[in-house]
């Protein structure tokens, strides 16, 4: 091994480079092989110092110590995979290692020359080992400038560091060139500070350069607080050497012969390993008199913070260094003029030093061709959160956001949706999923309201409540408020409480507006960076979400579950109707099944429905999947209504002034008919009108009998009618009777739940051919007359359930082939995963990426459809992935055509007469509360009025419908009735301290597809009771306490 | 918690003993510009703690006002005035770690403890203690116990890891029983 | 100079100025509440928030430096309504109850809040921990009502140098305090009562007596006598209305008759006498070292002003034998008029109540002093700062403005103009050499107006030397002494002056005034003392020491008549037990 002493010149350092490098070629000869074993924090804490000693061990016991180098490096980059070996032969990347693996990596891999599959990365569509890191997608699309060491070389060696051409680019500075010529490469490169407001670097230089005084100082922060950002940690940890050389070039440049590394607490390995190569450095005389025998001295010492996170700011940190408490004072004066004891200063953050050395040693140009016009080069981002692949990486400043997230991340694990990412730490904000082409520069950044940063992102999938965020930032900047002035101390308290409040159920009408207003005076009035951009989390939250604000303070509902005062369970919050299902889950698993089912009522008639057709929104919250999977909590609700016998009324309180009150439900779908179910609970006799001969709506037009049979459907609807509720069928909307005739007859409000009837046609050629049809229509017919046309080789368009269904109803009706066309990826379409499942069980053929250009016909009838193979491109609005054609066609030979491409009102006009409100979704706007419309009597709801951002599924119509029906009691009676919402005491028995019940998830037994395939029959069935009961106790009752 | 024990005896050093020791360390942050914060850094490791006459002593031989040093003492985090646990556990909140679970993990150790944050177990094993990110986000959530990392932790996990720790103790409490 | 626009009225100012200076020359206040005049800004309030075009966010005025072309505009709806989130957001912190304040009418937040026009309390939440610290004689503190614009953090540690008061904890629950948010007792406080001087609000003020005094009064069986230190006629008037620097001793004295005092007396009587005495002193200790080559402590320190005697106590013990053994002239009266008074009256000790009208919070803590009782019983009863004195006023009824003027009642009344200027800093000094030459020489000093003029002035430090010739036969041992002496004011200014004593300045007499401009300046003194108004209260001292025609102590008949009758000689054994004391080194760590 090369050691190196006092190098006095260029030449000596060229040396020792050509020694290092030559030493390096020695691999494949002389020396086996070279593992690198990645030691950055996240490694170590996963354990790689261990697989290092294991290896070691076996290695010793092979007798092959001396040929193979056992290297410890800084971070790779890709953490949630530690702890992580790379060799340096073959460049095989090793995931996942345990001290176990020793054996094999040693016998196998070094002597053997085997690959060891299970530890290589897999390629997540085929699932394919992918050993060669260079081939790793995660790897491939990073460009490493900063990171161009980390993972590479042993950070503690000086010598492996100057084998790469470090402290180069500072001898060639300090002996051939100016403090102008650096500074004047500096501006060429365009580097911008990588702490976070992106001030150009030569700027702030040649400003210290130009104040005059015979005592100036470096300074470099390395109290990365934000919290989610650690690339400065991993870069002193990795490349500690490249930050010194950094300081010492700028040091150069502005004339400063002292510097500070202001590293935080919490970074005790970062500290070791900054100090060994100080020491090194200067044992080197790289640091020290007369660098390189030049005029140049320089020096470096390491404060280390105490914990405070306003330490990040330039005038605290110097604070800070000068021994005093760490608070900001007003600039100007400026650092640059005025900084550590009084002398001009320079600081600057980890990254930004840890790029100098090539720039210097590349020229600024060679840097300027990454990154934007206004923003150069490369920035390192910490992702984390709800990603698959967490981590450090670095690409070029502009990359689309999207891109980082998905093809570098790899998505979001647990096949939850994307909902937002949170950038720039404390000071950033939000970027949802409507911008995910963002390009990461400061000012698309800017535009949208986060921030760059420190270039922390912390991926926010479905389960994460934007308040709650916005409310843990606060609470940090609270914390780490450094309290001197008014606006951040104070406000940012007020702020917070307002945001506790909201999260504890006792938010308050313009609690939003006052969040809003004090935000923006904090950031106008605070004293530093700290305080100035406190209320950015919030502001952001509040621009991008502001819906889920409303829904905390009017709705008293958290959506994602999260925050405790809203949330009894989040299997109950996210129900839309707000059944207390672990009320009676825990109630089936005590054979209470009759009680479970009134209970089931108390919020929801349509039990029995829902227990077929529920897209389950409650198991998707289930905090059973933590520990393996959610509760079969639709699977439990099936078993507890197969128990029912003769149908239970629920609580009726009769009232005779109500009885009396007229009140017209316009559809007998869903939302109708829950509606006329609570209203009749409260003394109402409401009267349903609908346009079909049988009540149901949807239920009975479109979904088919296999998922949900008929009398399970009429049973629950007699329910309904038993309760005093009227159902008038035949009676058509603007045909039979308008909306004024209503009023006319004495009507005092009018609940509006037609559906979204119409389908939206396919606008391409041959779409009015004869044998092309809608899903709707196509279902519609088979389920109310009985019999439709159904084609031999039938193609449908479209991913959602509607396609599934008459794919499904199709395959029964005897088509021989039946075909799906979607042109996005299947894992976006948007019909249930069981639904998917078992259509391809009944021989259904997928193809997604495949859009339908023209359908083609002969004579009038169809004979085939036309496709574009689809490819993924950019994100669009929705959060998707944009499918962008492939340049060629293939034709798909059909003679039946269905369209399941979406829905809509299917006669707008019907409204237009009164003036109602609609946004451009040809959508009623309805107050999220009540459902009231623009008009005070009437009231919408259903998939014609969807309220935000919610789904057109059953449950959210019964929802609807519910909240229509206290909205209606409350317009006409003034007061608010609904006994139902009051939350029921559970008495069944809990023991909390004991563990969990150990059963597995069991899927709900289904018919054969033989059995099922040429039938209607009921596909699902139910569970045994002695499984329903295992099932039921799996509940973890986190209703338990509260 | 680093108290330094006598090579000879082994026996944990007196705090009397250790404050002479530290009595002359600390002439060598006299003069120095910016020493006060590096002089409470060398104490705390020193002594676990701050303890008031060791500030006033700094506050003496740095000639800088009692009320300053408790002032600088009081603003940042990591410096304590009261004796901590043998163990320090430090649970991450972070944002990964916050948007990942950490508020769970941390209602779990309140409850295995019994303490709250900021507190410490009768016994004086453990102190419990937030943290504003550990930078091994890609772990989350984290918690540390004294400068050990533990990585995806959960609530469930939590009465492991602690007794973890307890089991070292007991076994130390055995080894001295003989 | 620089060229700006306020509110588009163009104004030149020198480069450096602020904006918030700025502004006043063009006649726009600002308002502020963390400013402190002559100190680097902090920063901290925001209410002085200003827009600045092209500026990103608001700039603090006191803070910001002026620039060529800068377009400043101070009445945008942009800053006003800043202003008045910030002070909503303060008034939404503070605990206090404007009602029943101390301040109440007299404070800076109450003052803006009305200015801002709040009119109700938007903003609710958290309010700042309330806990009341009494443990002092002199001060009382509400952390509830503080604000934390560390006006006192300034004073207490750049100003005073003594570092009692200062920023603990972090943010919201951060609190201005002495060391782990305990009382002032716990810490080396000299009692100055500076902080309670520039607090803005509640939360700092002196620990009242009022209630006491009028208690005092009201006892029929009592004889309640006061004194009033020279420096309260000097600002008294602010408190009414009057200009800083108007004299109203006139009227001062037929205020406290019409209360119900039954004398009212002059400490400057005793000034008179801690000449005497101190000049004395110094003479001896000059003797004992030149003519007895004994080793005697010089420079020797004045001793009036007990912050300064408990500054020394605390931080430089090793000099406490440098302190003149004088008690102070509030002591030395105290001490007085229990015995030489009380035996004039026939009336025993307990009959009597001294009360002390000081400009200075610490003379209540000196008055408590376990030494401080040469008659038997506590010297001094009470002390009254200068605000509480024109609060009972005001409590009385008493218009002051209308009053006609009295005299000082005898005995104790009567006083040179050597004791007026006790005030002032550099007045002890000065008074003290025109005893001292004449003693020596047996001439008067031979300067202008009796003034020595290097003494004279706000300059922190200020020496003189004095060259002694043509002495007399028993001092001949002075004979060609340069007789140097030094003069500081503010303790900061005093720890300049041992550094210089301690790298080998000599000095024979050294004069410390704890406050800024001396007693003039003092912690008990109408509030809002800037340079300006300590500039005038000097003045008007000066003028009355001017205006009479005793002006040197030891010419004063009552003094001679007080010797003659009762205390023999100076330093003499009656005296001695009287009127002199000893100090001792304090624990700064309790």
């Amino acid at each position: 091994m090369i050691k190196a002493e006092k190098i006095k010149s260029i030449e000596e350092l060229r040396k020792i480079g050509d020694a290092v490098r030559n030493e390096n070629l020695k691999i494949g000869n002389e020396i086996a092989d070279k593992i690198l074993v990645c030691a950055g924090g996240g490694c170590i804490a996963s354990g790689s110092l261990m697989v290092k000693a294991a290896i070691q061990k076996e290695l010793e016991e092979h007798g092959i110590q001396d040929k193979v180098l056992l290297v410890e490096t800084g971070c790779l980059g890709p953490c949630s995979r530690g702890p992580v070996i790379v060799t340096a032969k073959d460049k095989i990347f090793y995931q996942g290692v345990s001290p176990d693996d020793a054996k094999d990596i040693v016998e196998k891999h070094l002597i053997k020359g085997e690959i060891l599959e299970h530890l290589c990365w897999k390629d997540e569509a085929t699932d394919k080992p992918i050993p060669v890191i260079t081939d790793i997608d995660f790897f491939r699309r990073q460009v490493k400038i900063v990171l161009r060491n980390c993972g590479e070389i042993n950070p503690l060696s000086i010598e492996e560091y100057i084998g790469k051409d470090g402290y180069l680019a500072l001898a060639k500075v300090v002996t051939e060139h100016s403090p102008e010529y650096v500074i004047n490469e500096m501006k060429k490169s365009g580097l911008r500070g990588r702490g976070g407001a992106g001030f150009p670097t030569w700027l702030k230089w040649s400003f210290a350069q130009n104040s005059k005084s015979d005592v100036k100082y470096m300074l470099c922060n390395a109290d990365e607080g934000d919290p989610g950002a650690y690339m400065d940690r991993s870069i002193l940890e990795g490349d500690p050497h490249s930050v010194i050389e950094g300081m010492a070039i700028g040091a150069y440049a502005i004339g400063a012969s002292q510097g500070y590394v202001y590293v935080r607490a919490e970074y005790p390995l970062a500290v070791e390993r900054l100090q060994i190569a100080i020491d090194r450095a200067r044992e080197c005389g790289i640091l020290g008199k007369n660098i390189f025998g030049s005029n140049f001295s320089f020096d470096i010492e390491i404060r280390m913070g105490s914990g405070a996170f306003v330490c990040g700011e330039e005038t605290a940190l110097i604070h800070s260094i000068e021994g005093k408490r760490g608070e900001p004072r007003p600039r100007p004066p400026f650092p640059a003029e005025k900084g550590l004891w009084d002398k001009p200063s320079v600081l600057n953050n980890v990254e930004t030093y840890a790029n100098v050395p090539v720039i210097l040693l590349k020229g600024g140009d060679w840097f300027a061709q990454f990154g934007t016009e206004k923003s150069k080069g490369t920035k390192v981002f910490a992702l984390a959160g709800a990603i698959n692949n967490s981590g450090l990486v670095e690409v070029p400043i502009g990359t689309p956001l999207g891109e980082l997230i998905y093809d570098i991340g790899n998505g979001i694990p647990n096949d939850k949706k994307f909902k937002a990412a949170q950038i720039g730490g404390p000071s950033g904000g939000c970027v949802p999923k409507q911008h995910l082409n963002v390009p990461l520069d400061y000012e698309s950044l800017n535009e949208l309201g986060a921030i760059m940063g420190s270039g922390g992102l912390i991926v926010m999938d479905e389960d994460t409540c934007m308040v709650d965020v916005a409310k843990f930032f606060l609470e940090f900047v609270q914390d780490e408020s450094c309290g001197k002035c008014v606006p951040c101390r104070v406000g940012t308290k007020r702020m917070l409480e307002i945001l506790e409040r909201i999260t504890e159920k006792k938010g308050q009408e313009g609690d939003i507006e006052l969040l809003i207003e004090l935000g923006e005076q904090i950031r106008d009035t605070s004293l530093c960076g700290l305080g100035q951009t406190a209320p950015n989390p919030v502001l952001s939250t509040i621009r991008h979400f502001r819906h889920e604000y409303e829904s905390h303070i009017l709705k008293r509902h958290c959506e994602a579950g999260v925050c405790r005062g809203l949330v009894r369970a989040p299997c109950q919050s996210a129900c839309p109707a707000g059944v207390d299902i672990p009320g009676f889950v825990s109630l089936i698993g005590e054979r209470r099944y009759a009680e479970a089912l009134r209970l089931h009522r108390e919020r929801n008639p349509f039990a029995a429905v829902c227990a077929r057709v529920c897209f389950h929104t409650c198991e998707d919250k289930c905090r059973r999947a933590t520990l393996d999977a959610p509760v079969s909590i639709r699977a439990l609700k099936r078993f507890m209504v197969d128990q029912e016998i003769t149908i239970q009324l629920p609580e009726v309180r009769e009232n005779e002034k109500n009885a009396k009150t007229k009140i017209a439900i316009i559809g007998a779908g869903p939302a109708g008919l829950s509606c006329a179910y609570f209203l009749a609970r409260l003394g109402y006799r409401p009267h349903v009108f609908e346009s079909e001969l049988r009540p149901g709506g949807m239920l009975v037009q479109t979904i088919p009998a296999y998922r949900l049979p008929r009398e399970t459907l009429a049973r629950e609807i007699r329910m309904i009618e038993n309760m005093g509720v009227d159902i008038l069928t035949g009676k058509k909307l603007g045909i039979d009777f308008t909306l004024s005739d209503l009023i006319e007859d004495g009507y005092k409000a009018v609940f509006l739940a037609i559906g979204n009837e119409g389908s939206i046609n396919l606008d391409i050629k041959g779409s009015d051919a004869k044998g092309v049809t809608t899903a709707m229509e196509f279902l519609r017919t088979y389920n109310l007359r009985g019999s439709v046309p159904v084609g031999k080789n039938v193609v449908i368009v479209g991913g959602g359930n509607a396609a599934f269904d008459a794919a499904r109803s199709a395959i029964r009706l005897g088509a021989e082939k039946v075909s799906v066309i979607y042109r996005r990826s299947q894992d976006e379409m948007p019909a249930y995963v069981e639904e998917i499942d078992e259509a391809l069980q009944e021989g259904i053929t997928l193809m997604p990426l495949t859009n339908p250009e023209e359908i083609l016909t002969e004579n009038g009838k169809v004979v085939g459809m036309k496709c574009t193979p689809m490819k993924l491109g950019d994100f669009d609005r929705s959060g998707r992935r944009r499918p962008i054609k492939e340049d060629r066609t293939f034709v798909v030979e059909c003679d039946q055509v269905i369209l399941a491409v979406g829905q809509a009102i299917e006669n707008p006009e019907i409204f237009e007469k009164i003036k109602l409100k609609m946004n451009n979704n040809e959508n009623i706007i309805v107050d999220p509360v009540t459902q009231q419309t623009s008009i005070p009597w009437l009231f919408a709801g259903g998939d014609v009025a969807v309220v935000g951002n919610s789904d057109r599924t059953v449950i959210e119509a019964i929802a609807a419908g519910e909240r229509a029906a206290v909205g209606i009691d409350t317009y006409i009676t003034g007061e608010f009735n609904a006994f139902w919402r009051e939350e029921k005491p559970n008495d069944t028995l809990f023991d909390p301290d004991a563990d969990p019940a150990p059963y597995p998830r069991v899927k709900m037994p289904l018919l054969s597809v033989d059995r099922r395939r040429n039938n209607f029959n009921e596909v699902e069935q139910s569970y045994t009771e002695a499984e329903a009961i295992r099932q039921a106790k799996r509940c973890l009752r986190c209703d338990y306490g509260h | 918690m680093s108290l330094e024990k006598c090579p000879e005896c082994s026996k944990e050093p007196t705090e009397d003993e250790l404050l002479a020791q530290f009595e002359e360390i600390l002439d060598g942050y006299v003069g120095k510009p910016g020493g006060l914060i590096p002089a409470l850094q060398t104490a705390q490791k020193l002594f676990g703690y701050l303890p008031k006459r060791v500030l006033q002593l700094i506050s003496m031989k740095l000639d800088i006002p009692y009320s300053e040093v408790t002032g600088v003492v009081s603003f940042y985090s990591f410096f304590t005035t009261v004796p901590k646990g043998k163990y320090m556990v430090r649970v991450c909140l972070g944002t990964a770690c916050y948007v990942r679970g950490g508020k769970d993990v941390l209602a779990a150790l309140e409850k295995e403890l019994e303490i709250g944050v900021g507190g410490t177990t009768s016994d004086g094993l453990f102190s419990l203690d937030v943290g504003r990110c550990f930078g091994a986000c890609g772990l989350a959530p984290v918690i540390m116990v004294n400068d050990e990392t533990h990585q995806r932790v959960k609530p469930e996990k939590v009465k492991e890891i602690i007794d973890f720790y307890r089991d070292i103790e007991m076994t130390i409490i055995k080894e001295k029983a003989g | 100079m620089v060229t700006l626009s306020i509110n588009n009225i163009n104004v030149e100012v020198p480069e450096g100025t602020t904006v918030l200076e700025a502004a006043k020359k063009v006649g726009i206040n600002i308002p502020t509440l963390c400013h402190f005049e002559g100190k680097k800004p902090l920063g901290a309030c925001r209410v002085c928030l200003v827009e600045i075009e092209g500026g990103r966010a608001l700039a603090a005025s006191c803070s910001t430096p002026v620039a060529h072309g800068m377009k400043v505009f101070t009445n945008t709806k942009r800053a006003r309504s800043a202003r008045k989130t910030v002070v909503e957001l303060l008034l939404s912190e503070h605990n206090g109850e404007c009602k029943t304040c101390d301040r109440n009418n007299d404070c800076e937040l109450q003052n803006l809040a009305y200015q801002m026009g709040i009119e109700d309390i938007r903003l609710k939440g958290e309010v700042a921990k309330p806990h009341i610290d009494k443990s002092t004689p002199a001060l009382v503190r509400d952390n509830g009502k503080c604000i934390k614009c560390r006006r006192c953090v300034t004073v207490c540690n750049e100003v005073q140098a003594v570092g009692a008061l200062f920023p603990q904890g972090r943010g919201f629950s951060s609190m201005i305090s002495p060391a782990f948010m305990s009382d002032l007792e716990t810490v080396a406080c000299v009692q100055c009562g500076q902080c309670a001087a520039v607090c803005p609000v509640g939360a700092i003020s002196e620990r009242s007596h009022i209630d006491d005094v009028w208690k005092a009064l009201d006892d029929p069986t009592k004889m309640v006598i006061v004194q009033t230190a020279p420096a309260i006629r000097a600002a008294l008037g602010e408190c009414f209305g009057y200009e800083p620097g108007t004299l109203v001793t006139g009227k001062m004295v037929t205020a406290l008759k019409q209360l119900g005092f039954d004398k009212v007396f002059d400490t400057n009587f005793t000034a008179d006498l801690t000449i005497i005495e101190e000049g004395t002193e110094l003479l001896m200790r000059l003797k004992d070292k030149i003519v007895n080559g004994k080793k005697v402590a010089l420079p020797q320190f004045t001793s009036c002003s007990p912050g300064w005697i408990n500054f020394v106590e605390y931080f430089y013990p090793e000099y406490t034998e440098n302190l003149s053994t004088c008690k102070s002239p509030q002591q030395m009266f105290g001490a007085l008029a229990k015995t030489y008074y009380a035996e004039m009256l026939c009336k025993d000790i307990d009959e009597i109540v001294v009360v002390s009208v000081m400009p200075c919070t610490a003379k209540k803590f000196e008055c408590q002093r376990e030494e401080m009782n040469a008659s038997g019983i506590q010297d001094v009863d009470y002390v009254l700062t200068t605000r509480e004195l024109a609060k009972m006023i005001k409590q009385a009824g008493i218009d002051f403005t209308s009053l006609p003027d009295s005299k000082m009642d005898s005995p104790l009344g009567l006083s040179s103009g050597a004791a007026d200027i006790f005030a002032n800093t550099g007045g002890v000094m000065e008074a003290a050499i025109r005893t001292v030459y004449e003693i020596v020489t047996g001439r008067e000093l031979p300067l202008e107006n009796l003034h020595v003029e290097p003494l004279m002035g706000l300059d922190g430090v200020k020496t003189a030397t004095l060259k002694i010739e043509g002495t007399q036969p028993d001092w001949s041992f002075l004979e060609g002494v340069e007789l140097k002496v030094a003069v500081a004011h503010g303790l900061s200014n005093a720890r300049k002056l041992f550094k210089s004593i301690e790298n080998g300045e000599e000095y024979h007499f050294v004069e410390v005034m704890t406050c800024p401009g001396g007693c003039i300046g003092g912690g008990g003194q109408p509030r809002f003392t800037d340079d300006s108004v300590r500039q005038k209260r000097l003045a008007a001292i000066y003028a009355e020491d001017e205006g009479k025609e005793l002006r040197k102590s030891h010419e004063n008949p009552d003094i001679k008549r007080l010797y003659e009758r009762y205390l023999g000689k100076p330093l003499g054994e009656t005296s001695h037990h009287l009127l002199h004391t000893h100090y001792k080194k304090k624990e700064i760590f309790k």
